[in-house]
C-alpha cells in the first residue's frame, strides 16, 4: 500500500521557539554540569587530568623516540595542542550517546533534537575552559611571547566547535540507531589523535604522505592553535581553509542525515 | 477548519521505525543473513495506527480507551509531535503540555524547586512565567520543605505531585494525559481530578488516556475506543465505555476458555477444603452464561476432616475491575447445617441482580466463632447477559440492578429483598 507522507502541523511563534531552544540548551548544560561531578572526589579536575595524562605519555615517548618540537618546550608544544583536541574529542564522545541518554525526554516531548548534541558541545566547552587555565599557567611559566595573534582564538574555538558538532550530529544520529557507532568511537578518536600533529610537528610527516595527511580537518585547526598560542604567528591560511572546507563538507553530509533520522528517534529508543 | 477545533486528525496512519528506501532495506536484510522475499514486507507492515480521524474542540476533554497495545500512547506521541505520522494529516494548535511521563527531564540531584524550573523550561514555559506561577505550584504540590531537597529523595508519589503541580498551572492549550493519575495518593488524585474538571470548558483541550474507565466516565465529554490501532467506537461516553467493557469481557471469556484465567487463590485450614465450584442454572445444568433476572446456583463441593458445627458461609461476586459487587451470607439463619466429611452445598440466587459482564466467585467460610475456616477467590467465573428484547440501556452505567417495589420506596430494603439467599444443604455423607 502506498500512502502520501504524513504531515504534522503545529503552528508556533518562531521567536518563542528560538528563545525556548536557548533556555532549554542552557537548562540541559546546567543540569549536566551540576549533576555530573556531584559524586566524584576530584570533580572538575577531571577536565584537566585527561590532557595532562596524554601530555605525560607523550613526554615519555619523546624521551624514547626523540621527537622534535619546532624549538618550543615540548610540554607546552604538546599541551597547547591537547587542550583543543580534548575539546574536539570530548564533544564527539559526548554527542554519540547524547540522544540515548536523554531517551526519556526524546520519547515524551517534542524538542529540536539538535539540542542534545549541542549540549554536548557546551559541556565540552566548559571542560575546555578549565583545561585552558593550566595552559595559561604553563604559558606564563615558560614565558611564551604573547602577541596579537591570540585574537584568532575565538574564531579557532568556534571552528573547532562547529566541526565537532557536525561530526557529533552524524555520530549521534547513527549511534542512536546502531550502537556499533558508539563502540567504535573510542578507537576512532585514538586513531585520530595519532593522525593529527599533536605529539609531533607537522613537519615530521613524510612529504609523500603530506597531501593525504592534510585532508584531516583537525590538522589545520591544531596547527593554527599552536601557531597562535605558542609561536605567536598567524595561522597557515592554506591549511586552515582545508579545515573550513572539511567542516562544510561534514555539515553537508551529517546535518541532513540527522534531520531525517532525528524524526524517528522516539521510535527506536 | 473551525477556529474552535484545536486538534484535527485526518486519516492518520502510523508505522514505527525508520522509513528507509526499499533498496536499503533489501540490503540490510541480506546482511542479516535472510533471504529477501515479499513476505518480509508483509511482516513489516505492522500498523500501530490505521485510518484514525477525529477532532477535539476548545475546552473539550476527550478520553481514549482501549486494551494494551491498542495504540493509545502512539496516538498521544503523534499529537505531542514526538514521532511523525506515516500517513495522513495531524494539526494541533496552541501550546502542548504532554503529561506522558511527568518525570521526564527531571534531574535527580537537583532540588524540587530547581526541577520545577527545569520542567517548565523543557515544556516551553518562560522563566518569568514559572516564577509568577511558583506560589500556585508550591501550594498545589503541598510539598513544603521537601521542595528544597534533591528529588532523588522523593517517593514516586511526590515526584508525581511535582510534575502535576507544573502541568496544572502552566495554562497549556493542549494537555495530553497518559495514565499519570494512577500514582499519587487518593486525596491528591482527587485534587487533580477536580483541577481537570475545572479546566473543562476553559481554554484547555485535554486528551485523557486511562485504563480506569471510571475516571474516563467521570471526566470526559467524549470517548474514543481504540482496538488494534483502529477507532472502533467514538462518541458519547456511556456508549463507548459499554463497548469497551464488552470488549474486555470477551477477552476474559476467551481466556477462561483457554484456561489461562486466574487460578483460584485459596487459603484454608487443614480442617476444610472446597474441592470444586460449579455454576448451574435452574435445571442443574452446568453453565458459564446466565441471564440477568434468572436463577443462579453456585455449587460447592467440600471436604472436611471432622464435623464442623454450623459454619457461616459467605459468597461474593467480583466484577472485571475487581470490585466486589455483591455479597451474601447465611449468618442470620438460625438453623445452619453442620459440615461433615465430603459433600456439596448450593447457594441459590433467585432473580440474579447482576448486569451484563463477567464475574468471578469469591467465598468465605467461617467457624461459628468467626475464625476463618476457608477463603477463596476466583473460584469460578461466569458471564451475565441480558435479553436484548428488553431495554436495559438506562442501566448501562450501574453495576447491579435494584428491584424496586412500589410499596417499599427505600432502595436499601428492596436490595435486601432481591438478595434473598437461602442456603440449602443438599446432602451430607460420611466418609466410608
Amino acid at each position: 500500500m502506498k500512502l502520501s507522507p504524513g504531515i504534522y502541523i503545529h503552528p508556533l511563534d518562531r521567536r518563542i521557539e528560538i528563545q525556548r531552544f536557548w533556555s532549554l540548551l542552557w537548562a540541559l548544560v546546567a543540569r549536566e554540569f551540576k549533576g555530573r561531578y556531584r559524586r566524584s572526589i576530584l570533580g572538575p579536575l577531571w577536565a584537566v587530568l585527561q590532557p595532562l595524562f596524554y601530555m605525560v605519555i607523550f613526554t615519555f615517548l619523546r624521551g624514547v623516540l626523540d621527537i622534535p618540537s619546532d624549538g618550543v618546550p615540548y610540554i607546552i608544544f604538546t599541551y597547547s595542542a591537547l587542550v583543543p583536541w580534548t575539546f574536539f574529542a570530548g564533544t564527539i564522545t559526548r554527542c554519540g550517546p547524547s540522544v540515548s541518554a536523554n531517551s526519556s525526554l526524546v520519547k515524551k516531548i517534542a524538542l529540536p533534537r539538535e539540542i542534545f548534541p549541542a549540549a554536548g558541545v557546551m559541556g565540552a566547552l566548559i571542560d575546555f575552559c578549565i583545561a585552558a587555565t593550566i595552559l595559561i599557567v604553563m604559558m606564563i611559566w615558560y614565558q611564551v611571547h604573547i602577541t596579537w595573534s591570540l585574537a584568532w582564538l575565538p574564531f579557532l574555538i568556534l571552528l573547532t566547535a562547529i566541526l565537532a558538532l557536525g561530526i557529533g550530529l552524524g555520530v549521534s544520529a547513527l549511534g542512536t540507531y546502531r550502537h556499533d557507532v558508539l563502540f567504535a568511537l573510542p578507537f576512532v578518536t585514538q586513531f585520530w589523535i595519532l593522525a593529527t600533529p599533536i605529539m609531533y610537528p607537522l613537519s615530521e610527516v613524510p612529504s609523500a604522505w603530506q597531501f593525504a595527511y592534510k585532508l584531516n580537518p583537525m590538522v589545520g585547526i591544531i596547527e593554527a592553535f599552536r601557531d597562535v598560542l605558542v609561536k605567536g604567528l598567524s595561522p597557515d591560511m592554506s591549511l586552515l581553509s582545508i579545515s573550513i572546507t572539511g567542516t562544510v563538507l561534514v555539515w553537508l553530509v551529517a546535518w541532513p542525515i540527522f534531520r531525517f533520522m532525528s524524526q524517528y528517534f522516539a521510535d527506536v529508543l | 477548519m473551525n477556529t474552535n477545533t484545536i486538534i484535527n486528525v485526518e486519516d492518520l496512519w502510523k508505522q514505527y521505525g525508520l522509513p528507509l528506501p526499499e533498496f536499503i532495506q533489501r540490503w540490510r536484510y541480506r546482511l542479516s543473513g535472510g533471504r529477501f522475499d515479499e513476505d518480509y514486507f508483509r511482516r513489516r507492515q505492522k500498523w500501530a495506527l490505521q485510518n484514525i480521524s477525529f477532532e477535539a474542540k476548545r475546552g473539550e476533554i476527550l478520553g481514549i480507551i482501549g486494551r494494551n497495545g491498542a495504540g493509545k500512547s502512539t496516538l498521544l506521541k503523534i499529537l505531542a509531535g514526538v514521532t511523525p505520522p506515516t500517513g495522513g494529516r495531524v494539526k494541533v494548535q496552541g501550546s502542548i503540555f504532554p503529561m506522558i511521563e511527568i518525570n521526564a527531564g527531571m534531574h535527580k540531584e537537583l532540588t524540587g524547586r530547581e526541577n520545577i524550573y527545569l520542567l517548565g523550561t523543557i515544556m516551553g514555559v518562560s522563566q518569568a512565567k514559572i516564577k509568577s506561577k511558583m506560589p500556585d505550584i508550591e501550594a498545589f504540590t503541598e510539598l513544603d520543605n521537601w521542595l528544597d531537597e534533591p528529588v532523588r529523595k522523593y517517593s514516586s508519589g511526590m515526584l508525581a505531585r511535582l510534575g502535576f503541580g507544573v502541568a496544572m498551572n502552566v495554562e497549556a492549550n493542549v494537555l495530553l494525559v497518559d495514565e499519570v493519575l494512577s500514582v499519587g495518593d487518593m486525596a491528591f488524585r482527587r485534587k487533580c481530578f477536580d483541577r481537570i474538571e475545572e479546566l473543562r470548558g476553559s481554554n484547555a483541550t485535554i486528551i485523557f488516556v486511562s485504563h480506569n474507565v471510571r475516571q474516563i466516565e467521570r471526566l470526559c465529554n467524549r470517548v474514543i475506543l481504540l482496538d488494534h490501532g483502529q477507532i472502533i467506537h467514538s462518541g458519547e461516553v456511556t456508549e463507548v465505555v459499554d463497548h469497551y467493557y464488552h470488549l474486555s469481557n470477551e477477552a476474559i471469556i476467551e481466556q477462561t476458555k483457554h484456561d489461562y484465567h486466574a487460578k483460584p487463590r485459596v487459603n484454608h485450614t487443614d480442617e476444610m477444603m472446597i474441592t470444586n465450584v460449579t455454576i448451574l442454572d435452574k435445571d442443574d445444568n452446568q453453565v458459564d452464561t446466565v441471564k440477568t433476572g434468572d436463577m443462579l446456583k453456585v455449587r460447592f463441593a467440600f471436604e472436611t476432616t471432622h464435623r464442623i458445627e454450623k459454619p457461616v458461609l459467605g459468597l461474593g461476586f467480583v466484577s472485571t475491575d475487581l470490585i466486589l459487587v455483591a455479597s451474601f451470607s447465611n449468618d442470620d439463619l438460625p438453623n445452619r447445617p453442620d459440615f461433615d466429611g465430603t459433600g456439596i452445598f448450593d447457594c441459590i440466587v433467585h432473580d440474579l441482580p447482576l448486569l451484563p459482564g463477567v464475574y468471578s466467585v469469591k467465598s468465605k467460610i467461617l467457624y461459628q466463632n468467626g475464625a476463618v475456616l476457608f477463603g477463596g477467590q476466583n473460584m469460578a467465573s461466569f458471564q451475565v447477559v441480558i435479553d436484548h428484547n428488553e431495554d436495559f440501556s438506562r442501566l448501562s452505567q450501574v453495576i447491579i440492578e435494584l428491584t424496586h417495589t412500589p410499596d417499599k420506596p427505600h432502595p436499601c430494603q428492596s436490595l435486601n429483598q432481591s438478595m434473598f439467599f437461602p442456603m440449602l444443604p443438599k446432602r451430607q455423607c460420611r466418609d466410608g
